[in-house]
């Protein structure tokens, strides 16, 4: 892998941190933070449920 | 008990998907008269099919009939364009399903995401939680308890709810009770 590809990788790390940060600080919904990581609806959602992390900015049942 | 037969309702993806991972979409087809979605949700399915099983099952739900697809008409685009800024910043397919329930003069939108369920009530809507399917499902002898209680588990070993919310919804389900028409 030369420099520019981890370059990428590392600009794709901080683009899906910061939508994750959106999306659990309330500042963007799922999908919108799915698309701020540029990621698919699914795949972004995936990545949080596997992470645990999808039930946090769900409507809570009141 | 109130009937929900006649009513309409418009789905976002997320709910959508949670009752793809425990394979009841039908329940939305017999609870209510018709349910909507937008382009942008069907597009969003389209791309997570080949790779997820719930995907797939929505998809198949459309390609039923048990799902209509509507496009937003270019009238109100700039309507979408506008929720989608925000603030909360929203994905294009949620701010869609907002605005065709406009459109569709619906005032049901079956939603999860916290954020998105705020914009929606804020624009007069009444949210549904995908858990309410269930509880309403029971209700309506569609499940028994145990059926409903079994689906509840199966979307907690899929992490797709929190411990909190699957909580309650099986107290609710217990108690024969639900939360339709919250906001």
């Amino acid at each position: 892998m030369g420099e520019a590809d981890i370059r990428v990788l590392e600009a794709t790390d901080r683009r899906f941190e910061d939508a994750v940060k959106a999306y659990l600080s309330g500042e963007a919904s799922l999908g919108g933070a799915a698309e701020m990581a540029g990621m698919s609806y699914c795949d972004f959602r995936e990545a949080l449920r596997s992470r645990g992390l999808l039930a946090k900015g769900i409507v809570a049942l009141q | 008990m109130m009937s929900q037969k006649k009513l309409s309702m418009v789905a976002d993806t997320g709910p959508l998907l949670a009752l793809g991972v425990v394979d009841r979409l039908d329940l939305l087809s017999r609870l209510y008269s018709a349910v909507f979605v937008s382009a942008s949700v069907r597009r969003e399915l389209e791309d997570g099919a080949p790779k997820y099983t719930d995907a797939r099952r929505v998809m198949e739900a459309i390609d039923r009939g048990w799902l209509k697809v509507i496009f937003i008409t270019p009238a109100l685009s700039e309507k979408v364009d506008a929720i989608i800024h925000g603030p909360p910043r929203l994905g294009r397919a949620q701010a869609e399903s907002i605005v065709l329930c406009q459109q569709l003069r619906v005032n049901l939108i079956l939603m999860d995401d916290r954020q998105a369920a705020r914009v929606a009530q804020a624009a007069g809507l009444n949210v549904i939680h995908g858990l309410d399917i269930f509880l309403h499902a029971a209700r309506s002898s569609m499940l028994s308890k145990a059926q409903a209680l079994s689906h509840l588990l199966e979307l907690e070993q899929a992490r797709q709810y929190s411990e909190e919310e699957l909580r309650l919804a099986r107290k609710r389900i217990e108690q024969g009770c639900m939360t339709h028409g919250r906001g």
